[in-house]
């Protein structure tokens, strides 16, 4: 979607499989997105909002660094 | 394929095919009709992509925008808005001095649906480039 979609990165698929399987429309239903997104933004190829990303974080119980990674150019 | 991106696909599908068939009706015919059905011929296009519109509304008003979908849908009206100033602009600055009447609405009419097109355009393009 932007530019700084290629250069994040991020640990949602591991989280799922950790958090017992956790399907993508079940994670986007407790953060507020479609399963479409969720796929998308696994995939890197959309960048969330800092508030849909503190959501996620909270929803694996993990700190926003470790499920989303930026890499500078 | 997701549904606002086939949404959006009824939305082109449905333009290209009215606006098509409109022009080549009032290429044929437009000059032999009066000014009553000549606003009728225009009615027919609009009409149905009023009702397709409609419908692909009614199939899909259940499902709330998040905020990819609304990031997307910003980006492409912004732009869409640009094509469709710039297209009024011409045709009620410049085109009044040169040509008037029927040519005008035709050239306002284009405007619109290039605008249209253009949005419902980036609309896909944004769900194809941001697909998983």
């Amino acid at each position: 979607m932007n530019d700084d979609s290629a250069r994040l990165t991020n640990q949602i698929r591991t989280l799922r499989f950790l958090a017992g399987e956790m399907t993508q429309a079940e994670l986007g239903q407790r953060v507020g997105l479609t399963r479409q997104t969720i796929a998308a933004i696994e995939a890197g190829k959309y960048a969330p909002s800092l508030s849909c990303a503190f959501r996620m974080a909270e929803v694996f119980g993990k700190r926003l660094d470790e499920v989303f990674q930026w890499t500078p150019n | 394929m997701e549904s606002r991106e086939r949404q959006a696909w009824v939305y082109i599908l449905s333009t290209l095919v009215a606006m098509a068939g409109y022009a080549l009706a009032a290429w044929r015919w437009h000059e032999g009709l009066g000014p009553v059905a000549r606003i009728g011929l225009l009615a027919v296009p609009l009409s149905f992509m009023g009702v397709v519109s409609l419908g692909a509304w009614l199939m899909y008003r259940g499902e709330a925008p998040d905020e990819r979908d609304l990031a997307i849908a910003q980006r492409a009206t912004s732009v869409a808005y640009g094509v469709l100033m710039a297209g009024f602009l011409y045709v009620g600055m410049m085109l009044p001095f040169t040509h008037g009447g029927w040519y005008l609405v035709h050239s306002a009419l284009a405007a619109i649906v290039l605008a249209e097109l253009v949005h419902s355009g980036l609309v896909v393009r944004g769900y194809r480039r941001s697909a998983a």
